[in-house]
């Protein structure tokens, strides 16, 4: 697939003839083999998530004319059909993965019925908290990435939930950047993990999950910046001694070890930013004048115009 | 692409008798998605900064649409001529960004106002979406198709909606995904045009099914004139028949004679998931749209559709005009049918003994 533009730029320079068969020339185009095994996993994950959405909907609407141990027997007849189809399906092969994937949702949904039958008083975290350390020996045995994506995901959602429940001594400022630094560690942890991972588990080795996680990693790192730029009285002074080791550490591990442009490119984005709020401050907090507006849009404009130079040269090199 | 791979193409191509004199330079050709979106990114944010500048130095052209209309009009012309300059040079070409999207933005204040005193309904945005759809065509920069595109495929959307043929954008988008992308190959002289299009048109095509259910299910809320309730079905039965018509394009593109029983057969499994997409909205776009990036060897493409699946998904559960017991029932009949069809496909239409062939 990759071959794609290049062969459109020659049949637009008109140094092929016929591009629709240079496509399938090149295997560009999917044959009938590609085409089955494609159908096969997009009809299987769409109609699982179809189903898994269909349960968690069911869950939330709380039926009044179901009892409770209907509801409990339903759904836990539907985490067993789960779990039983993974070990009737070979576990390596796609429709093994899906059934515990939907196995693993359904244990959420699960564990919030029990929260909304028993009222036991229990924060939102909590059953988030609980979902990802029950859902953990699945995704332990699981040998998937989409199912540690999911528990990465939970755990996420855990720490958020916990602090809006424990926003800390003083108040929502601080509960933000504790939240932020929690989240920046866990899904940087989780991003060095997952790389190291990939060496020696050949499933783990798949380019998304390690850029999700940089996202993650990258955006909470940003914001704990951006808030130490326009709030530096309050917000604490590690902020631009973290930012800047996560860019050295990115430039190392994704620019020298090995390349990958989307990282990059995110951080790349992340310093247009990070400069252009630091020119905000000092240009424009006090007076807000149109030659500091200028100075700014053509401080972006070179910013970009530099990184996409330099990762177009990067690219070429990825490409070599 | 590095010389030894692109020659090895060559050679391959050149076998076929495809070529046509020697190996081509190959080195400015591929720029990845994730670099573009982030110079477009970079484009909104340098473009407000001008704005600002606008804003605080020329007051009076904030404060008058005439002057807001002439002067985005004019930095529009003023970007063209930057990329026309110099249309390989990075700074050029993010400068003439930043300052068209300016342009744009002062463009579209100024109509929207001017049309406030004088039209109401659907006009300006017919208007502003016949400008966007004109700057997708005569702008030279990748980046700038793909945003004038999704603008022009966003504000012909939002003037039907306005105009109350609500549900029907979704289907004329989806038709002309449908088209731009199965007449890639066949457009491919100008694939600098209709590639960056597509994309736009494909992100508003999301955009507008995405949110088409959920605002439809708002307007007894807020609106005091009803839209008729066949016009949600019209829509999804117009997409629906795009999904059909892309189903049909790449059977035939595969070989497949549309007197064969597997053919017929995978048009009737289209045609089931079409239907589900009744109740379940964005099923038949989104998958649409993955089969026509798939059947073009475009994983952006099929990305794309994979997240307005999910995205649709996850969508549905803020629906108001159902409840969500009936959603839950939609979609397990959609599941369930998703698998059926699964089950059709690999037994009958694409046999294990065909695929190996």
């Amino acid at each position: 697939m990759g071959d794609r533009q290049i062969l459109f730029a020659w049949f637009e320079r008109g140094a092929i003839t016929d591009v629709g068969a240079a496509l399938g020339v090149a295997q560009v185009l999917p044959g009938a083999r590609e085409w089955r095994a494609f159908l096969d996993r997009l009809l299987l994950w769409s109609g699982v998530m179809a189903l898994a959405a269909a349960v968690v909907f069911f869950v939330a609407h709380n039926w009044s004319y179901l009892g409770r141990y209907a509801k409990f027997g339903l759904v836990e007849l539907f985490v067993l059909a789960a779990v039983i189809a993974y070990w009737g399906f070979d576990p390596e092969r796609a429709a093994g993965k899906a059934s515990l994937l939907l196995a693993s949702i359904l244990l959420g949904a699960l564990l919030a019925l029990f929260g909304q039958t028993y009222q036991t008083g229990a924060d939102t975290w909590e059953l988030f908290a609980t979902w990802a350390a029950l859902m953990l020996p699945w995704v332990l045995v699981g040998r998937f990435a989409g199912l540690w994506m999911l528990w990465i995901a939970t755990a996420n959602v855990a720490i958020v939930l916990y602090f809006l429940v424990f926003p800390g001594l003083f108040g929502m400022l601080f509960s933000t950047e504790r939240q932020l630094w929690t989240l920046f560690a866990f899904n940087t942890v989780a991003l060095a993990g997952w790389e190291l991972g990939a060496r020696h588990f050949a499933w783990l080795d798949e380019r998304w999950g390690p850029r999700l996680l940089a996202l993650a990693g990258g955006a909470t790192i940003a914001l704990l910046m951006l808030q130490a730029i326009f709030e530096w009285r309050e917000a604490s002074g590690a902020a631009p001694l973290a930012y800047l080791a996560w860019l050295g550490c990115a430039y190392a591990a994704y620019r020298v070890r090995v390349r990958d442009l989307f990282v990059l490119a995110g951080g790349c984005l992340s310093i247009i930013v990070v400069v252009s709020a630091l020119l905000v401050k000092g240009l424009l907090e006090t007076r807000a004048d149109a030659g500091g507006f200028l100075l700014i849009a053509l401080a972006v404009i070179a910013m970009a115009a530099a990184s996409g130079w330099w990762l177009k040269r990067v690219a070429a090199e990825v490409r070599a | 692409m590095n010389l030894p791979r692109a020659e090895e193409l060559w050679s391959k191509l050149a076998s076929a008798g495809l070529t046509v004199g020697g190996v081509p330079d190959a080195t400015e050709a591929h720029t990845p998605w994730y670099v573009r979106a982030m110079l477009g990114i970079a484009g909104f944010l340098a473009a407000g900064f001008l704005l600002g500048f606008v804003g605080v130095g020329f007051a009076f052209v904030m404060k008058s649409h005439t002057a807001s209309l002439s002067v985005g009009f004019m930095v529009i012309v003023a970007a063209y001529g930057v990329f026309r300059m110099a249309p390989r040079n990075d700074f050029s070409s993010m400068f003439g960004l930043a300052v068209s999207f300016a342009g744009q933005a002062l463009v579209a204040f100024g109509i929207l106002g001017f049309f406030e005193r004088h039209l109401t309904g659907a006009t300006p945005w017919v208007v502003l979406g016949a400008i966007e759809a004109t700057l997708a065509v005569v702008m030279p920069n990748f980046i700038h198709r793909v945003v004038a595109a999704f603008g022009s495929g966003f504000a012909f959307a939002y003037a039907c909606e306005i105009s109350g043929v609500r549900g029907v954008e979704t289907g004329g988008l989806a038709a002309v995904v449908a088209f731009a992308w199965l007449q890639e190959m066949r457009l491919g002289k100008f694939h600098a045009l209709v590639a960056p299009i597509g994309y736009g048109l494909t992100l508003a095509f999301i955009e507008v099914e995405g949110s088409s259910a959920f605002r439809h299910s708002m307007a007894p809320l807020f609106e005091v004139r009803q839209a008729s309730a066949a016009y949600p079905w019209i829509g999804e039965a117009l997409v629906a028949a795009a999904l059909l018509a892309s189903v049909w394009v790449l059977l035939r593109r595969a070989g497949r004679q549309a007197r064969d029983a597997r053919t017929i057969l995978a048009l009737i499994a289209a045609a089931v998931v079409g239907a589900a997409s009744f109740r379940a909205p964005g099923v038949a776009g989104g998958l649409m749209v993955v089969l026509l990036g798939f059947g073009n060897g475009n994983r952006v493409l099929v990305g794309l559709g994979i997240a307005a699946l999910l995205v649709y998904v996850s969508g549905y559960y803020y629906v108001l005009d159902a409840t969500l017991l009936a959603k839950s029932g939609v979609l397990a009949a959609t599941g369930a049918v998703l698998l059926a069809v699964r089950r059709v496909v690999l037994k009958f239409v694409t046999p294990q003994e065909g695929a190996s062939a």
